[in-house]
């Protein structure tokens, strides 16, 4: 730095008197030098002082504020800022994962309107529930491997990153799957039977997850649903109508409609109550 | 007065492979070296002492607190910055974005001061410049970097740093140790490290740790004052050394019990560290 602001200077400064070029000479210099930056703040009072730290934190937040992707845009609308940038480390939420997701489902939904539409029904009754579950699943394990031990020795608790994660893609993917269901040509009862197994799979997801790793819990998960529902997808050698398909497997039963809610409740509460254990497990 | 770090007699195990054994050690603010070679137990130690893990037998009290109370964690790791071995930084971030999302994690929730903060830690660790460029897109050195920072978020009291040299050129150690002098005396620093000079260069204090054990607790010049007198070049390797390696000027330089009319050499903390722990640590010198 070969010169810096002398009394003469700041006086014009201060009283606009300088030209437009003086001006922006002064203002570039003050970017750089810190010893300048200090002579106009010696003589303010504190509250002027602590308005100038304020004004400088605020504009450079603004500088430093990175562009949002489209789900960050659209969280940061309803949510706190910190909210969105713990949510959106998430890769849950990232665009690949909800191509091939909302993908499988689109071709269910294709599939269901395909003859009569009764397999296509029973492959989206059946893979709808999986999707919110693998991203409760993705969501959980960026908790653990985002930032490693930095994440684990942070105050911020395990219990709330996870439950808010899993709040964040239920609250994305089910109505994405919601919406697709409604297209179905079983009708109303096959477009709300993917919602009681998907609550219970993310519940237990969750519940389970206190224990052990929940990419592990989530595969174990799929293959128990799989195996309840599988009746669903089998083959049959008489022409049965969409009920009929469904009525095949106790899960889409009314009791065990009823069964998978209790199960997702009874989770949800376990998660809760147990919470501290989230805690324990990554010090193992 | 409370110490901020006191272990006494903890041990810890994995699958049957001993990776702590009665360790008892009490830390006092300042910086202090943890030298070992590798597999030694400095990582097991310090994610002992960062609250990442419990150990196995053995009583933990950091900052006045029990880390294997919940209540007592959470009040360690408000006061706690920690630079693991591997910081898993999430490489589709930007340094600046990685750091504020631990920040978050910190709870630190005002958008205005968090930033700012954050650019305290990355203007510390000379990133400055660097603040919007994507984690994958930096070299080795300034990822080390990266993980310094978000350690350095809110002036922690205690800084748990394992390895955190590595990767750095001589210009980036250098800044480290700048950083390092810039913080508050009452300051505690414990960092692990392999590299001697790191320990002659930063640590008043220094632990030796080995098969999972303490071997030394004290000061750095005590370390080398082990080896007084111990330390001498010769032609060739010495049966009489516990440890021989050649030097950049082709002769051997050797550590144990010298012979009469030795050209013994100035003991330094490496000296004292080789004597302490024998073949395994020369080999680490050494390379």
């Amino acid at each position: 730095m070969s010169w810096h602001v002398d009394a003469r200077t700041w006086t014009g400064y201060r009283a606009g008197a300088l030209s437009d070029a003086a001006a922006a000479s002064v203002e570039t210099h003050l970017l750089a030098c810190a010893a300048c930056r200090e002579v106009p703040a010696s003589g303010a009072t504190p509250e002027e002082r602590a308005l100038h730290e304020r004004s400088w934190d605020a504009l450079g937040s603004a500088v430093d504020r990175e562009p949002a992707s489209a789900v960050e845009g659209l969280l940061g609308r309803v949510l706190p800022p910190h909210v969105v940038r713990l949510l959106a480390a998430a890769p849950a939420l990232r665009r690949a994962w909800w191509a091939a997701g909302t993908a499988l489902l689109a071709l269910a939904l294709l599939a269901a309107h395909l003859g009569t539409g009764t397999v296509g029904t029973a492959l989206f009754v059946v893979t709808a529930p999986l999707l919110p579950l693998g991203g409760v699943a993705l969501a959980y394990a960026a908790v653990d491997d985002l930032a490693g031990d930095v994440a684990t020795t942070t105050p911020y608790p395990r219990f709330r990153l996870l439950l808010l994660r899993t709040v964040a893609v239920a609250a994305v993917t089910l109505p994405v799957t919601a919406v697709l269901a409604l297209a179905l040509p079983g009708g109303s009862r096959a477009a709300t039977l993917w919602l009681a197994p998907a609550l219970a799979l993310c519940a237990l997801t969750l519940a389970l997850s206190a224990r052990a790793d929940p990419r592990r819990v989530a595969a174990v998960l799929t293959l128990l649903w799989l195996a309840v529902s599988w009746n669903v997808l089998r083959p049959s050698r008489l022409p049965l109508a969409v009920d009929g398909v469904l009525d095949r497997s106790l899960a889409f039963r009314p009791a065990g409609q009823a069964a998978l809610l209790c199960v997702a409740v009874l989770a949800a509460l376990a998660a809760v109550t147990r919470r501290t254990t989230f805690e324990d497990r990554s010090r193992r | 007065m409370t110490l901020p770090v006191a272990l006494a007699g903890v041990g810890k195990r994995f699958r049957g492979t001993t990776a702590l054994q009665d360790v008892t050690l009490e830390l006092r603010p300042g910086v202090t070296g943890l030298l070992g070679p590798n597999g030694a137990g400095k990582t097991t130690l310090l994610r002992i002492v960062a609250t990442a893990l419990s150990p196995d037998a053995g009583t933990v009290r950091v900052l006045g607190a029990d880390p294997a109370d919940p209540a007592g964690r959470l009040a360690i790791r408000r006061r706690l910055g920690y630079l693991p071995q591997e910081s898993g930084a999430y490489s589709g971030f930007t340094a600046f974005s990685f750091v504020d999302y631990v920040a978050v994690l910190k709870e630190m929730t005002d958008r205005s001061a968090r930033h700012a903060e954050v650019r305290r830690v990355l203007d510390a660790v000379g990133l400055g410049d660097r603040a919007h460029q994507r984690i994958r897109a930096l070299s080795g050195g300034m990822r080390r970097r990266v993980g310094l920072a978000q350690a350095l978020l809110g002036h922690p009291d205690l800084l748990v740093l394992d390895e955190p040299t590595v990767g750095l050129d001589p210009e980036q150690r250098l800044r480290f140790r700048e950083v390092l002098a810039g913080l508050p005396d009452d300051a505690t620093v414990l960092l692990s490290t392999h590299l001697t000079e790191d320990v002659a260069a930063l640590c008043p204090t220094v632990v030796v740790l080995d098969s999972g054990r303490v071997l030394f607790h004290g000061e750095t010049t005590a370390l080398a004052a082990l080896a007084d007198g111990r330390v001498w070049d010769a032609e060739a390797p010495d049966p009489r050394a516990a440890v021989s390696w050649r030097t950049p000027e082709g002769r051997f330089r050797n550590v144990g019990s010298p012979p009469p009319g030795a050209a013994l050499v100035p003991a330094g903390p490496e000296h004292g560290y080789l004597l302490l722990t024998g073949s395994t640590a020369a080999e680490q010198v050494a390379s």
